[in-house]
């Protein structure tokens, strides 16, 4: 029996301890949650996804966030003004109405302009999972305001083939390179489309604004902790798939138009810009 | 005959991915014709960059410049405008008149 274990209490250390477990191939699976004492995003959607794997699960020891899960994975527990229970969306289709689902309550979190990027944000990290994840499971999301830490977190989970992997010609030899290479502007998987333009864009958003943000993709770790960027290439899966997770302020200095115009626009537009009403 | 396009009911009629909802509405626009963005929900890069370059699949970049995008948020303004430079204005560099998906590619 393979057992990966979940400590701490914040996001940042249990996403730390999840990554210097390596991920089992063999079955059955057991997720321990016995020493988690605050049911993140980054449990929840954890915990939801790899339920529906049938990984049996042992639930915190501490009464308040085993209740908190129980309620948040059977779906009883609603309370949008503090969280956005994990969701699985495993249709394309159902983007668009989970955006104006999760908009409506990032209007009620955030300042209109950060509400909007997120939700951009969140469209583009769970396009992302359909065009390229290959996954027949789709994504899991989740998100919760900290009233009193002055923050939103959210995490998004799927259990595809990994960033780096979904390039053509990667191999194990060459992974953290592709890796890095996604996570630019213009580091794409798909030339013609520009592919991977959306999660560098999202990305260089939560670096410009300060946010914490990690990211697991099979070996590979890129996080953003206290305004320091790290990328590292572990000997073991870390999480199988990729998971997104980071944390912002209700106010942001910099937002996303501000981002994509720094990406793009430093020459003349005037030629196109009657076009717009 | 020009035409307004609702972008929102194309988005309700075949949601999907914002790729695939930009080219739904990339196939449905034709010169001349007033974009709507009133109410649509997906404004994410890659529904910008499919919609600009399946129109200019069909259409040229004469072609682009009648038509109109109103309601468009400040940010998918933005991104409009980036597809429209990175998929026209940057390529005019390197190639004349021909404004499809595959001139533009780099190589692979």
């Amino acid at each position: 029996m393979s057992i990966i274990r979940l400590d701490g209490s914040n996001s940042v250390q249990l996403l730390k301890t999840l990554r210097g477990q390596a991920f089992p191939n063999s079955y059955p699976h057991v997720l321990d949650l016995s020493l988690v004492s605050f049911v993140t995003p980054v449990v929840s959607v954890i915990t939801q996804i790899l339920k529906i794997n049938d990984w049996e699960l042992i639930l915190p020891y501490a009464e308040e966030p085993k209740q908190y899960l129980n309620w948040m994975l059977s779906g009883t527990y609603q309370k949008p003004e503090r969280y956005i229970t994990p969701k699985i969306i495993s249709k394309a289709t159902d983007i668009p109405p989970t955006t104006q689902e999760y908009f409506k309550i990032f209007q009620n979190w955030l300042s209109e302009e950060a509400a909007d990027d997120l939700k951009y944000s969140f469209g583009e990290l769970m396009d992302n999972v359909f065009d390229h994840a290959n996954t027949d499971i789709g994504v899991c999301v989740a998100a919760q305001k900290y009233p009193q830490l002055d923050k939103v977190e959210g995490a998004i989970v799927d259990l595809g083939v990994g960033i780096a992997y979904s390039f053509e010609n990667v191999n194990e030899s060459n992974g953290l390179i592709f890796f890095k290479k996604a996570l630019k502007m213009k580091g794409t998987s798909k030339p013609d489309k520009h592919s991977g333009e959306g999660l560098s864009s999202v990305l260089e958003w939560l670096k410009k604004n300060h946010c914490d943000a990690m990211i697991l993709s099979q070996n590979h770790v890129w996080e953003f902790l206290k305004s320091k960027e790290t990328i590292s290439e572990l000997n073991h899966v870390a999480w199988p798939g990729t998971l997104i997770w980071f944390a912002i302020p209700p106010n942001l200095e910099y937002n996303l138009r501000i981002i994509w115009e720094e990406f793009g626009l430093g020459q003349d537009t005037s030629e196109i810009d009657d076009l717009f009403l | 005959m020009a035409k307004i396009i609702r972008v929102a009911e194309i988005e309700n009629g075949h949601p999907g991915t914002g790729r695939h909802i930009g080219k739904m509405v990339g196939l449905k626009i034709e010169p001349g014709d007033t974009v709507d963005f009133q109410g649509l929900l997906t404004t994410t890069n890659s529904f910008a960059d499919e919609l600009i370059v399946t129109f200019l699949e069909r259409h040229s970049f004469e072609d682009l410049k009648t038509l109109k995008f109103k309601n468009a948020s400040p940010l998918l303004t933005i991104l409009i405008k980036r597809a429209i430079h990175r998929r026209v204005l940057e390529a005019r560099k390197d190639v004349d008149h021909s404004f499809g998906r595959q001139q533009f590619c780099p190589a692979s």
